[in-house]
């Protein structure tokens, strides 16, 4: 196992580093071909970029671009570039490169002019992503501009009708929303990245003008970390739920010994650090993830806190699940995984008793244990280093994911007092849509094949790339939706058939999320699938169960729609002579079945 | 640090951003000796020294280190000039 150090690294020590790092060495880390392409050179990033990655196990095999071609690169379908054929394209446009007169004879444009050029560079981006999906349908990374090396008109500058900054902002403003309205493309922030290291240090005049290397080794480094976060974040999924202690975690003191008003949340030292972490983690929760309380305390006590602290700004409702009491606390988080339907390896612990924390190390090795530092000032900051939460999308259903949890203790509610689980089922009230996948639902469908651990039969981690290529390949999605009395669950299933031979189709992806599991929208899903492949001329279809260590959920659904074993690689096999019937305990609205 | 100690630095930072051992490093040592002494290398090198040895190269002092031995006359100037 390679080992690290911490950053600062001197450039011999990571070119030491990077050149122990292989496909060979490391063959069990997630490999990626990138391809750089650059107004300057970017050779020099390369030992930076490998390095930075190999912290989250992430191997890099680079590919420069000769500087200055990046829309020549990008426009030739015969191009070293694609010759390459890279899993990844990272781009690092320069304004200078761009347009010289945006950069540096923005005094002499009119406001016209000014969109106009801005206009023409979102254009150029817009041919060059569509080059390089047409060419070879890779995610792109697509830096977005980074501040020239100087402004024109000094102290004046920020008084002006066109200042450069102005312009930075205009365009970048634009390549975000081009890069939000296609999929597989991804904004990648250099301008934040420059922002948070100062352009004061971002260039190297002496690299730029003897190697048109533009970036000093600070920016080497911010652009190396950024990239190993973005790639980190295509393939370790994020955590779903934050586990919360709650004396000296949320508010200082121990509720229980010093009351109410003995507590320190408000807004003068230290109680207003402990406000600003609060505040965090409600950001968190707007994000989707799910906050939980683990707390050995008198419940009474800490819902006084929440219900009658004057500066307690998270509420009891915030907490999905809630086990505050005198249990050890590894029984708390089995409880919460359960009660949330999740992973132990889902949840994280914060916590600032160091005994509670390797307690939890040692019982549940799965849970991630964030190091809580001393003070509650660099709680937040520990809570973002940790990358736990880290995700590359956020989708609709995150955002509304508590209203969702709550929804569905309200229907736990109700199947606690039905008397059989077709009743319950039946009381729900229940639409489920199915649908034809189609590009709109992309981010949403490729954090589900990233994420779903317990019903998903095959457990094959596509990336965005990898699905449109099997939808190229004549392959096609159905996804599901539903919504019952209790509000709307949003898209909770998909599954994805390819044609094998003639006639023969196999199931290459189906999960669900485990919301809806137990209700037969997964007989929904699959009656439809099976119509439509057989509206492809498919009479044959084959099923694949591969066991992993969390989908068991799943195990047996083949087995229960009548498949049969054909006895090799976990491969399901059915004729597909009749019409599976939908469920009448709820109402299905699907597809015509020749779509 | 004296002359000798500099010198078994700078062998090291060039095996290490070069890839080869430093036994096959010699005083005559240079970009058209080694394959892997590229012009990229040689940059990365400067910035090596630089961060070793808390000196600064101009433009026009990179493009002269171009042996081991200038590199080591260069160093032994810079550091006892400073």
């Amino acid at each position: 196992m390679i080992q690290i150090p911490p950053t600062p690294l001197g450039r011999a020590e990571r070119s030491k580093l990077a050149a122990g790092i292989s496909r060979e060495q490391q063959p069990e880390w997630r490999w990626f071909r990138l391809a750089v392409l650059g107004s300057g050179t970017t050779e020099f990033l390369n030992s930076y970029l490998i390095v930075e990655a190999a912290r989250f196990e992430i191997g890099l095999e680079i590919w420069n671009g000769p500087y200055g071609q990046i829309e020549q690169q990008c426009i030739d379908p015969t191009s070293e570039l694609f010759r390459h054929q890279p899993d990844a394209v990272l781009i690092l446009p320069e304004l200078e490169d761009f347009s010289p007169s945006l950069a540096w004879r923005y005094l002499t444009l009119s406001p016209e002019e000014m969109e106009l050029a801005v206009g023409e560079i979102d254009k150029t981006f817009g041919r060059v992503i569509e080059a390089v999906h047409l060419g070879s349908g890779v995610p792109i990374l697509l830096g977005n501009f980074p501040m020239p090396s100087w402004k024109a008109a000094g102290a004046a500058e920020a008084s002006l009708a066109i200042s450069l900054e102005g312009i930075l902002h205009s365009l970048n403003e634009r390549l975000r929303r081009r890069c939000r309205s296609v999929s597989n493309v991804s904004l990648f922030d250099i301008y934040c990245t420059g922002c948070e290291i100062g352009w004061n240090k971002w260039r190297d005049r002496r690299m730029a003008a003897i190697a048109r290397a533009p970036h000093s080794s600070e920016a080497l480094t911010g652009i190396a970390r950024l990239l190993a976060r973005q790639l980190r974040s295509w393939v370790v999924p994020p955590k779903k739920c934050l586990v919360l202690d709650m004396d000296n975690t949320l508010w200082g003191g121990v509720v229980g010994e010093v009351g109410l008003e003995g507590i320190s949340l408000g807004p003068d030292y230290p109680g207003n650090a402990f406000l600003d972490f609060q505040r965090r983690v409600i950001a968190l929760r707007d994000c989707g993830i799910l906050l939980a309380a683990a707390s050995k305390n008198n419940p009474d006590d800490v819902e006084t806190v929440f219900s009658s602290h004057p500066s307690c700004l998270l509420t009891r409702d915030d907490f999905s699940a809630f086990e505050v009491h005198w249990e050890d606390k590894a029984t708390s988080l089995r409880r919460i995984a359960e009660t949330l339907n999740i992973g132990i390896d889902s949840l994280v612990f914060f916590d600032d008793n160091p005994v509670e924390r390797q307690w939890m190390r040692e019982q549940l090795p799965a849970v991630t244990v964030i190091e809580v530092p001393g003070s509650p000032l660099l709680y937040v900051e520990a809570l973002e280093n940790s990358l736990a939460f880290d995700t590359f999308s956020l989708t609709e259903e995150d955002r509304n994911r508590a209203v969702l949890y709550r929804q569905e203790s309200a229907r736990s509610q109700v199947l606690e007092g039905a008397s059989s689980l077709e009743d319950f089922i039946r009381s729900l009230e229940m639409v489920v849509t199915l649908s034809l996948l189609d590009d709109a639902q992309m981010p949403r469908i490729v954090q589900l094949v990233g994420k779903t651990n317990q019903f998903n039969l095959t457990t094959r981690r596509h990336s965005e790339a990898e699905l449109v290529k099997l939808l190229e390949a004549g392959g096609f999605g159905v996804v599901a939706k539903a919504r019952d009395r209790f509000g709307d669950s949003g898209l909770v299933g998909v599954a994805i058939a390819v044609p094998e031979t003639d006639g023969v189709w196999e199931v290459d992806t189906f999960l669900m999320s485990c919301r809806v599991i137990g209700r037969g929208v997964e007989t929904a899903l699959l009656a439809t699938l099976e119509r439509m492949v057989r509206a492809r001329g498919a009479s044959e279809l084959f099923g694949v169960y591969a066991p992993t260590a969390k989908n068991h959920p799943a195990a047996d659904f083949y087995s229960r729609h009548g498949y049969e074993n054909s006895g090799t690689g976990g491969r399901w096999h059915i004729c597909l002579d009749e019409t599976r019937p939908l469920p009448d305990s709820f109402t299905v609205s699907g597809p015509h079945p020749d779509l | 640090m004296t002359s000798d100690d500099r010198s078994q630095k700078l062998r090291h930072i060039i095996s290490a951003l070069m890839d080869v051992p430093t036994d096959e490093i010699t005083e005559d040592s240079s970009p058209d000796t080694l394959a892997s002494w590229s012009s990229v290398a040689h940059l990365n090198l400067v910035v090596a020294l630089e961060e070793a040895f808390n000196i600064s190269f101009s433009p026009e002092e990179t493009m002269e280190l171009s042996t081991v031995r200038l590199i080591e006359m260069m160093l032994d100037e810079k550091i006892v000039a400073a």
